[in-house]
């Protein structure tokens, strides 16, 4: 029996609420779960013993929290677990999305030759997302001593809803919106470069699974929690919540992180490419 | 004392004011342009490498310098200087020619097809128009000649949008293709390509073809924009080497004067056309050559700063400094010392450098 770990921020919930209204046969693994609002989380550090533990910054109040969420537990060890999976964390698909929203991705096919926007050589999106994606690796915090055994599972793509909302954040996808083909060949040229840089550093990144997006490249609006999505057209430019997912997108990247876990080891170039 | 057409002339008009005993050149009354650049002026630059200072230091100062292919901003200066980007209005490269200019123009207007488009570089593919602006190059001909109709595309637009197109003199020296005359920016076989002297020439472009040239290029920018002004000047930056056969300093000093030379003939001939002189500014004897790194060929940071501030002043424009970039030089054997200035610029004439080391006695 593999024993996974899922920790990360208030992401991790969408994962809990798949897993535990889980139908499809349950795999050979034992599935737990540590998760943190994402102001706390930032909080938290590895110690050099492994645990995943609050810094002194981190209030009485805000353990009480912690202990709330987590079935009284305040800290974790991923390093006792078979596999840590590292769910939210930012991994700045924007990036992709700054190239879509300028010009067309090499290889896109026919769009390619008949467009007149600026087209981006392989070389140039090689060049830019290396540098960019090292600098996004060296951000993460990542259990010690587990290479080879991390997974880090990137922060859900905001829904569909966000192009609604005039929120700076979005600005990067409300300006790739009217060009999804060239959104979707950057992403995945994004990821795959990510996973690469990452698989340098003996972790195995995955991003969100394809089949929850829609058109472009953001998630499906029908994959997100209850009460997110909204806009108030009295306030078009507050945030909202976009970002937040439920079950049904929990059971997508679970099967996704099934299939990438039984592809090969974690780690493995195999297993990454299946993921993908 | 009898009557002189010197007397009454104005302090600026005598070595001793004007140069012996000025103050800072900013406000010595070097230039004082015809026509205005200000915060809602549409700038187009182009040229050799010491052009690049200019659209930084216009951006720098407020002004809305065209850049028709940007790359996104989360790339890092480095990267995307290397790739060409955030160098020009369009990712061109280095023009150092009038006669690159014209026949870019013509290119991009007139539907000229340049003759060997593309050349080889290992097992890749370089435009041979630009070879610089892909330092891994393409991986078919093809992509070749997709990119470079993109890259027209947004030539076009840039040029066309164009309220004052900026353009720095380089070079009379280059290299053509004999039956065609089709110019190339760099010499076959420096960045892709391999050269054959039976294919291709070597042409030192006079004043009259240097004139001719870029009156040519007026012509068809102004068919295409016709309220475009044109602000020209002549890089201060000597040849890194020559291939006329002079001693490269001999070569540089006729380059030099004849794109002088040609500027002032333009000038006079031209409306709408304004000479900014960054030339004298970093070669004057006033600043006792230390305008110049110690390879006394690149231009140092104080120097491209007493260009950049006499430019701003001229027209009245903010700003302190030009953009910083942090950017590094590409690693080039041969290539010499470079302070910041010229580290911050991609100069791929400086790759003639490498040859230094098969030069004969």
């Amino acid at each position: 029996m593999r024993r996974v770990l899922v920790y990360g921020n208030s992401h991790v919930a969408a994962w809990q609420a798949a897993w535990e209204g889980w139908t499809e046969g349950r795999p050979a693994l034992e599935m737990a779960f540590f998760s943190l609002p994402e102001r706390i989380f930032q909080r938290y550090r590895f110690r050099a013993s492994g645990r995943f533990a609050a810094r002194r910054s981190v209030t009485a109040e805000e353990l009480d929290r912690v202990r709330a969420i987590n079935a009284g537990q305040v800290e974790c060890h991923p390093a006792d677990a078979d596999v840590a999976v590292c769910v939210g964390l930012s991994w700045a698909p924007e990036r992709a999305m700054g190239f879509a929203a300028l010009g067309d991705a090499p290889g896109m096919g026919p769009a390619v030759r008949d467009g007149a926007r600026a087209l981006f050589s392989a070389g140039f999106v090689e060049a830019a997302f290396a540098e960019a994606c090292a600098e996004t690796c060296a951000a993460w915090p990542l259990p010690p001593r587990m290479a080879g055994r991390t997974v880090v599972f990137g922060r859900p793509i905001y829904a569909e809803t966000c192009l609604r909302s005039t929120h700076p954040l979005y600005a990067p996808w409300r300006d790739a919106a009217a060009c999804p083909e060239a959104a979707r060949a950057f992403l995945m040229r994004y990821a795959d470069r990510l996973a690469v840089r990452a698989r340098e550093a003996g972790v195995a990144f995955i991003a969100p699974p394809p089949d929850v997006a829609g058109a472009g490249a953001l998630t499906r609006a029908g994959y997100l929690a209850a009460g997110g999505g909204g806009v108030n057209p009295d306030a078009p430019g507050a945030r909202g919540d976009h970002s937040h997912m439920n079950a049904a997108y929990g059971r997508a990247c679970i099967r996704h992180l099934l299939a990438h876990l039984a592809g090969a080891e974690v780690g493995d170039e195999s297993a990454t490419a299946t993921a993908r | 004392m009898s009557r002189s057409p010197y007397q009454k002339l104005e302090r600026r008009a005598f070595w001793r004011f004007g140069v012996e005993a000025r103050g800072a050149i900013a406000e010595a009354g070097m230039f004082r342009p015809s026509f205005a650049i200000g915060p809602d002026t549409r700038v187009a630059t182009a040229g050799s490498c010491f052009a690049q200072h200019v659209g930084r230091a216009l951006r720098a100062a407020g002004v809305e310098v065209i850049d028709s292919e940007p790359a996104p901003a989360f790339v890092s200066d480095r990267v995307a200087r290397d790739h060409g980007y955030r160098l020009f209005s369009a990712r061109h490269g280095n023009i150092y020619t009038a006669a690159h200019l014209a026949q870019l123009a013509r290119e991009a207007w007139k539907g000229f097809r340049p003759a060997e488009p593309v050349w080889t570089l290992g097992e890749r593919f370089v435009d041979s128009q630009r070879p610089s602006v892909e330092p891994a190059g393409l991986a078919s001909a093809e992509e070749v000649a997709l990119h470079r109709a993109r890259h027209l595309a947004q030539l076009r637009a840039a040029w066309g949008a164009a309220d004052v197109f900026v353009f720095t003199f380089g070079l009379t020296e280059a290299f053509c293709h004999r039956d065609s005359g089709t110019v190339f920016p760099m010499a076959p076989g420096v960045i892709g390509g391999s050269y054959d002297p039976a294919v291709h020439g070597f042409v030192n472009f006079t004043v009259a073809e240097t004139v001719a040239a870029f009156r040519a290029f007026m012509a068809l920018a102004r068919a295409a924009n016709p309220a475009m002004r044109f602000l020209i000047t002549v890089s201060p930056v000597p040849l890194a080497a020559t291939a006329s056969g002079d001693h490269v300093e001999v070569a540089t000093v006729r380059s030099k004067s004849i794109l002088r030379a040609a500027c002032d003939e333009i000038l006079r001939a031209e409306e709408g056309v304004d000479y900014f002189p960054s030339y004298e500014i970093i070669t004057s004897p006033s600043s006792g050559g230390r305008f110049f790194a110690p390879n006394l060929r690149d231009v140092t940071e104080e120097g491209v700063a007493t260009v950049m501030a006499t430019l701003r002043a001229s027209y009245g424009l903010g700003g302190q400094g030009v953009e910083a970039s942090g950017a590094e030089e590409r690693q080039v054997p041969g290539a010499g010392g470079a302070d910041a200035a010229a580290e911050d610029l991609r100069c791929e004439e400086v790759l003639l450098g490498r040859f230094a080391g098969t030069a004969t006695a």
